[in-house]
């Protein structure tokens, strides 16, 4: 569906991409993650087709996004960091304002600006003033502004940035359900990785302008679980314990902390590590596997 | 286009914005029409009444278009408008439709005055004609030169400032342009707004005065397009 090649960017002299390349296929929903000024927004804004890169190629849907901006622009929905608003319109009028930008003709306009209402749950803000509504609000017109043409493609920069927990949550469903719909392709990016791992199945991370890491989640993190990880707290701890436990197949490391011991392994030792320290009376207080999370996957990779 | 259109209007008729200015456009009217037609001066020919309005709407077009595409850029709505499947020609020529039709209403309701007073005197109709007809051609050259100046930036005082600019270049290149020993004079006269426009003024309608702000109008609406589309340029 998105096909990015060779993409660089630079703003003066400072080069926000460096040869990005990426591929996303139909129907996938992509997580963008990076830390701030990666280059996420530059490359959304890119995609979308709001400014041109230094060099390099964006292919949507099999066009050119340059070459054929108006048909690649009629498959995609984009939902900006500051969602797009007019506040001296009513949800209704803009809605309507935006289907007809994207092409939408006559008695289309309408039904599918009811339609989007319906799906964001903005029916009854139907006729209130945008600039009087309240942010989660307002982030909901935004989401629904991005599907009102029924987009192949949804690009969201950040959709969940500065909204109460409650509309985080809310949000994020809502995503979820849009996603679902229609075999659509949506890209979001976000630097709550938490959020990237709820929504999407893939992810692409990207730091200093370059894509470090492409993969279905669920393979990001078991690349990382190659190395196991415990913590182990013990009543009595000795030297002789560490001693032990590095002879122990399977142990790579152990730092030791008084009496919490974390201890780095190649596979699943943990009977093993648990028989020896209680068969010696160092007294097993806790043991945990420590889960890796897309966080230290990400740390791992941006640092 | 329409949409573009459609929705600037929109926003002039549902705002406090449109209706304040057209509210200061006509009162200015009724302040020259007391002052000319039912005090001291008491004549019946409006092309100086025209003019005067002329003067009025040099001040307020530029304010009224420098919103255009700056206020786009300061909510965002930029880049709704440029990730949509329609060209920069649409967006700048939907939204300069708009000012026009705009400023068209205002001066039509200016009709009025030589309507009321045909029951007291004799109007010279000719004269209102053209009269009108340069202040809707003037409004044309000064939305486009504002559509420029928005076009470039998102601060309304720079683009009113750029504007004004423009504006005030076109007005004084006459000075040169009368100073008769100049060589350049010609040149000067020609692109001269004051004496293209004073030939509406002085009820005399002639196709190259029409010529003049109608090509200069398109210089300044293509240049607005070409900024747009100048982000998309590799």
């Amino acid at each position: 569906m998105v096909s990015v090649k060779n993409l660089c960017k630079n703003y003066g002299n400072f080069q926000a991409l460096a040869d990005l390349s990426f591929d996303i296929g139909k129907g996938d929903i992509v997580a963008f993650l990076g830390p701030n000024g990666a280059g996420k927004t530059t490359t959304m804004r890119i995609i979308t087709g709001f400014m041109a890169p230094t060099s390099g190629d964006v292919m949507i849907g099999g066009y050119d996004a340059f070459e054929e901006p108006k048909k690649v622009k009629a498959m995609t929905g984009y939902l900006p960091e500051i969602p797009p608003l007019y506040p001296d319109l009513t949800v209704y009028e803009y809605l309507s304002f935006v289907a007809e930008i994207k092409g939408l003709r006559g008695g289309d306009i309408r039904k599918k600006a009811m339609e989007v209402m319906e799906q964001t749950d903005l029916i009854e803000r139907k006729n209130t003033i945008i600039g009087l509504l309240s942010k989660g609000f307002r982030q909901r017109v935004g989401i629904a502004q991005s599907i009102v043409n029924s987009p192949r493609l949804i690009i969201m920069d950040e959709p969940t940035v500065g909204l109460d927990p409650v509309q985080v949550v809310e949000i994020r469903n809502l995503i979820k359900t849009l996603a679902k719909n229609e075999d659509r392709t949506v890209v979001l990016s976000t630097h709550i990785l938490a959020e990237a791992e709820e929504i999407c199945e893939k992810a692409i991370i990207i730091h200093n302008g370059r894509a470090v890491a492409l993969d279905t989640i669920e393979h990001l993190k078991r690349k990382e679980k190659m190395e196991l990880s415990l913590t182990v707290k013990v009543r009595k701890n000795s030297g002789e314990l560490v001693k032990k436990l590095e002879k122990t197949a399977g142990v790579l490391s152990i730092s030791d902390e008084n009496s919490v011991l974390t201890i780095k392994t190649s596979k699943d030792i943990r009977e093993d590590i648990a028989g020896i320290i209680v068969r010696d009376g160092h007294g097993l207080l806790e043991m945990t596997n420590n889960e890796i999370s897309l966080e230290d996957i990400f740390i791992g990779l941006v640092r | 286009m329409t949409a573009i259109l459609k929705k600037e209007l929109r926003v002039y008729f549902t705002s406090w914005m449109g209706y304040m200015v057209m509210g200061v456009y006509l009162i200015m009217s009724v302040v020259l029409f007391h002052l000319y037609f039912l005090g001291a001066r008491n004549t019946s020919d409006f092309s100086s009444f025209f003019s005067d309005m002329n003067t009025v709407s040099l001040f307020i077009i530029p304010v009224l278009s420098i919103r255009l595409l700056s206020e786009d850029k300061k909510l965002g709505t930029y880049e709704l408008l440029l990730t949509s499947p329609v060209t920069p020609w649409e967006i700048v020529l939907g939204k300069f439709a708009s000012v026009l039709i705009f400023a068209m209403i205002a001066d039509t309701i200016l009709l009025i005055y030589p309507l009321i007073l045909m029951f007291f005197t004799t109007i010279e109709w000719g004269a209102v004609f053209s009269g009108y007809l340069g202040i809707i051609f003037s409004v044309m050259l000064f939305a486009s030169i504002g559509m420029l100046a928005s076009s470039l930036t998102d601060n309304f005082v720079v683009a009113a400032l750029v504007s004004f600019l423009f504006i005030l270049l076109f007005m004084i290149v006459s000075i040169f342009a009368n100073s008769g020993d100049n060589p350049l004079s010609p040149f000067f006269r020609e692109i001269s707004y004051s004496n293209h426009y004073f030939q509406f003024a002085s009820g005399l309608i002639k196709i190259r005065d029409v010529l003049y702000f109608v090509f200069g109008a398109f210089l300044f609406l293509y240049s607005s397009r070409t900024v747009i589309e100048s982000r998309t340029w590799k």
